[in-house]
């Protein structure tokens, strides 16, 4: 297809330019001056862009608007009159200029916008073609930073000559890293860590809940296709009638062993959805890359750069615990996208090795980060602050009495001894919930441990922290305790967040001083 | 945050009769501009007025239609022009507090800013994590001479860090501070 920025780098040939663009100087004084702007056949190349996402709408619109429901269509017609105005007005007021070092793209009339783009940090340029882009050589510019979650500026469309002629004012700048994505597994310097056979892919499907989702979109089937009008009304109140004769025992019975039933169903569609999804999986590494393959249909194959890897959690849930087990999820500063990025991405970023016995954690982190360890007693774990307990039982108490309330409208007295176990239970989760908040900084980053049924344990490091938070509610301000947040790249995958409550005020300020200290002196590692 | 007291020496300096004083070490914190309270007012009782006149359009309507009004009538009348003047006093006294209790600092370590009049709360980007920045005025702003500062980060819940209500040569000046290139090299 288009070659990307690094193979252009390396490529002699552009078979696909009209002539060839020499080598301009990196700044000169008159492009330092000129405002450029988008291309003139932008217009309809955006509108193009907005009837992909207007499509389904449209024909819904339609469909509606057959059987007599007119406002949807007008609701539909008005918002694409105003995208399609919004587009006009970016059309003729934006500009980019290179100026400074940075690129600085500026539009808007009336609210006025301008972004600044540092040069350096412009990790790559981006084109898309398709055969009209290709008829008027032009292309889809996207530019990207290491903030990987949109492109920082998408200029729809420049000619090939001015997206030259901006490649190459950046070549001089950034330097090319060469992280070969489509590098073959097992290749000669690549070394095997682990495989995960069948039979674990299947006791990891059976103690998750991946097959809820199957169900759900199984569900959502049925509905659309009305399945549920086509059972015979006589067969419904027939099975009501027989339920109503039979004995609340029996029904207590049948009810369970229907539950049990449906528990088991869904845990067999996890398991189905886990050996299709990582049947033969490997993970390999070499110096600088690690590699992971996977998929029994749809063969994967993902390229896990160790300096992109963000945020590692350990995460067990309760039954992975009794047996032994954990599983390991990272998140990864996003690169471009290519057509199989979102199972790229499903593997390499949210599961990674979704099953591992416990005792291999340990040599998986430190494959990931030197040195880096799971276990609990190397870490200097900082106590939560002294009212936290007082705090969560005040708030069980208040929250079960509540319950209380409410639920006595409904059963009456009944709602008492209801209230005293959502007491007693909240009680014992608030205790455990105490215990099982831990946070500690070590020489490379921080770690966050909580969880009471599903412990997770999570890393990120000094050069990843993006930015830091420490807050108070109204509450937390009255108990003198704060909320200390680390941010990191591409949050989100791994289901757990360094955002520690609870911790005495004083405290969450100063370890904030301390994570902003360690932070600012670690260069910036995002790839 | 008044009640967050930093740990180091200067917090032998605060006095605990000065509690509600900004501690010591705000003290080389900026403020926004104070027009930027009047521009919020405004677009607070903007958006008050228009709900308070629908309101009164629709109360008419009914009264219109169904005289005399009924006590639930009276009830829903008086919660919502209840509601309404809650919109207002926001309108004209969050801005004050709000103005009152945001700082910032900006310099070649980065960005702080402390915000917050209920939920409060400090906010710290180094300057090595800036990936790019915008300065943003809205058509209330222009007349104000009032912008936004945008920093964006790598990160995801702070993917944007904003400060509305600078002067917005201020606001193109602090990015130059935050984003002045020196050879390229992240700061170390």
């Amino acid at each position: 297809m288009i070659p990307s920025d690094r193979e252009m780098a390396s490529d002699q040939e552009e078979p696909y330019l009209a002539e060839a663009v020499d080598d301009e100087p990196l700044t000169s004084a008159a492009d330092t001056i000129i405002d450029r702007r988008l291309h003139r056949m932008s217009l309809p190349f955006m509108m193009i862009a907005r009837t992909r996402s207007y499509l389904i709408p449209a024909v819904a619109g339609t469909v509606f608007a057959a059987r007599g429901h007119r406002h949807f269509a007008l609701v539909l017609g008005i918002s694409f009159l105003v995208t399609f105005l919004s587009d006009v007005f970016r059309y003729f007021t934006l500009k980019y200029r290179i100026e400074g070092g940075e690129l600085v793209v500026s539009k808007g009339l009336i609210s006025r916008s301008q972004r600044n783009i540092p040069l350096a940090r412009i990790q790559n340029i981006d084109l898309t073609q398709n055969f009209l882009h290709r008829f008027f050589s032009v292309a889809e510019v996207r530019i990207e930073t290491a903030s990987g979650t949109e492109p920082e500026a998408t200029l729809r469309v420049l000619s090939l000559d001015e997206i030259t002629r901006l490649r190459n004012q950046l070549k001089g700048v950034k330097s090319p890293e060469s992280h070969l994505d489509d590098a073959e597994p097992g290749a000669f310097q690549d070394q095997l860590i682990l495989s995960i056979a069948i039979p674990e892919l299947i006791i990891r499907g059976l103690i998750g809940n991946r097959g809820l989702i199957m169900l759900a979109v199984v569900l959502g089937m049925a509905i659309e296709f009305e399945l549920f009008e086509k059972i015979p009304m006589e067969w419904t109140e027939e099975a009501l009638k027989r339920v109503r004769e039979t004995g609340w025992i029996i029904n207590l019975a049948l009810g369970t062993l229907l539950f049990a039933i449906f528990f088991g169903f869904v845990r067999i569609l996890s398991a189905i959805w886990f050996v299709l999804r990582f049947s033969g999986y490997k993970l390999t590494a070499d110096d600088q890359d690690l590699k992971v393959v996977a998929g029994l249909i749809t063969r994967v194959s993902a390229t896990i750069p160790r300096k992109r890897i963000q945020f590692i959690s350990v995460q067990e849930s309760l039954m992975a615990r009794m047996l032994g087990r954990a599983s390991i999820r990272i998140e990864t500063a996003g690169g471009a996208g290519t057509e199989d990025e979102d199972a790229r991405a499903t593997i390499g970023r949210r599961w990674f090795v979704p099953i591992v016995s416990k005792s291999f954690v340990d040599t998986l982190l430190s494959e990931l980060r030197a040195g880096l360890t799971a276990d609990d007693g190397y870490y200097d774990w900082q106590p939560l602050a002294s009212g936290t307990r007082k705090r969560l039982f005040r708030r069980a108490i208040f929250l079960s009495c509540l319950i209380s309330v409410v639920l006595g409208f409904t059963l009456r007295l009944w709602a008492i001894p209801v209230g005293i176990l959502v007491l007693i239970a909240m009680i014992w989760h608030a205790a455990r919930f105490a215990r099982s908040l831990k946070y500690a900084r070590f020489d490379d980053g921080v770690v966050y441990r909580s969880g009471v049924l599903d412990r997770k344990m999570s890393f990120t490091f000094f050069d990843k922290i993006q930015a830091i938070n420490v807050s108070q509610s109204p509450f937390d301000r009255r108990w003198k305790m704060a909320r200390l947040h680390v941010d990191t790249a591409a949050a989100g995958p791994a289901e757990h967040t360094i955002s520690v409550p609870y911790l005495d005020e004083d405290f969450a300020y100063d370890e904030f001083r301390r994570i902003t200290r360690k932070t600012s002196s670690r260069r910036l590692q995002i790839a | 945050m008044n009640d967050l007291q930093p740990s180091d020496a200067s917090s032998d300096l605060i006095d605990e009769n000065q509690a509600e004083i900004i501690p010591a070490e705000l003290s080389d914190f900026r403020s926004l501009h104070p027009a930027h309270v009047l521009a919020e007012r405004i677009s607070g009782w903007f958006i008050t007025a228009a709900i308070g006149i629908v309101g009164l359009i629709i109360w008419s309507g009914i009264l219109f239609a169904k005289w005399p009004p009924t006590w639930q009538n009276w009830l829903w009348f008086f919660v919502f022009f209840s509601f309404v003047f809650g919109l207002g006093m926001h309108s004209h006294f969050m801005p004050k507090w709000e103005f009152a209790r945001c700082r910032f600092r900006v310099d070649d370590q980065g960005i702080e800013i402390h915000r917050g009049v209920f939920w409060r709360s400090i906010i710290n980007v180094p300057r090595s994590r800036i990936q790019h920045t915008d300065v943003h005025q809205g058509p209330l702003q222009r007349r104000f001479s009032l912008g936004s500062l945008i920093i964006y980060t790598a990160g995801t819940q702070h993917a944007s860090v904003s400060i509305h209500g600078l002067l917005k040569t201020d606001a193109l000046s602090y990015r130059n501070i935050l984003t002045s290139q020196d050879d390229h090299h992240d700061s170390v």
